[in-house]
């Protein structure tokens, strides 16, 4: 499984860099975190993402373990529970935030 | 503040295994009104508490809402002033959508300690009622 969105294309790494010095020169601040961030060479930052995932916890394939721990969604298809408003919720919002991650701010 | 998530945890790892469990028991716990149809707690052995705060049963958060059963009386909001809806209704329009992660899981099974953070955009003001 690939980890890191970035590690796809280098082109992404460059096309975030870029919009991140527009950003940053659009604010005009000084002591933007980002300044420090944007010194950063691009080749540094890919080998960063690698090392990322070089450093995630690799198990073995579970066993007989329920639905509710290997899908953050697994009880939103219980269409047969009793659900408060007479309808399942829908969290497909609030999981597409979740989803939306970046390698890039994790090196802060 | 950062608005994304800052881990990505392997497929099936304990950090990923805890952060689903604990995204479906919120659903369970915020949307499930009959307790039987809980699936993510073992129920004779469950309790929720807060803080050092006393244990608290599934059945009385099923009463009160998670918010209310979180946070205690403070300047600017009260349990004992909104209700289950109410009190759903006061954050998650303030806050519509509130993301969560799991960082580290500091001690595996029986007993998992973790740290994590959640984070979303206030895009409403806050009203809240504390008398």
């Amino acid at each position: 499984m690939n980890q890191c969105p970035f590690l796809n294309s280098e082109l992404h790494i460059y096309q975030l860099l870029s919009s991140l010095r527009r950003y940053v020169a659009e604010q005009r601040n000084p002591e933007s975190p980002l300044l420090s961030l944007l010194s950063i060479p691009t080749s540094a930052l890919l080998t960063n993402c690698a090392q990322n995932m070089a450093n995630t916890e690799v198990e073995a394939p579970p066993v007989g373990l329920p639905d509710y721990l290997l899908d953050p969604n697994a009880v939103l298809k219980d269409i047969s529970a009793n659900w408060r408003y007479g309808k399942i919720p829908d969290y497909s919002e609030t999981r597409k935030i979740y989803g939306q991650s970046t390698c890039f701010f994790s090196f802060h | 503040m950062i608005l994304a998530k800052t881990k990505t945890h392997q497929a099936a790892s304990l950090p990923n295994l805890v952060e689903n469990l604990v995204k479906n028991w919120e659903v369970e716990a915020s949307y499930k009104s009959d307790i039987g149809d809980w699936r993510t707690i073992d129920r004779p052995n469950y309790a929720f508490s807060i803080n050092g705060g006393p244990p608290q049963s599934a059945e009385h958060m099923l009463k009160v809402g998670t918010y209310n059963t979180i946070i205690t009386p403070n300047e600017y909001y009260s349990p004992e002033y909104s209700d289950f809806a109410s009190s759903h209704k006061t954050f998650k329009r303030m806050m519509p959508t509130f993301a969560w992660e799991v960082l580290e899981v500091y001690s595996g099974p029986p007993v998992v300690a973790f740290k994590w953070r959640h984070w979303g955009v206030m895009k409403n003001d806050y009203v809240g009622f504390n008398a």
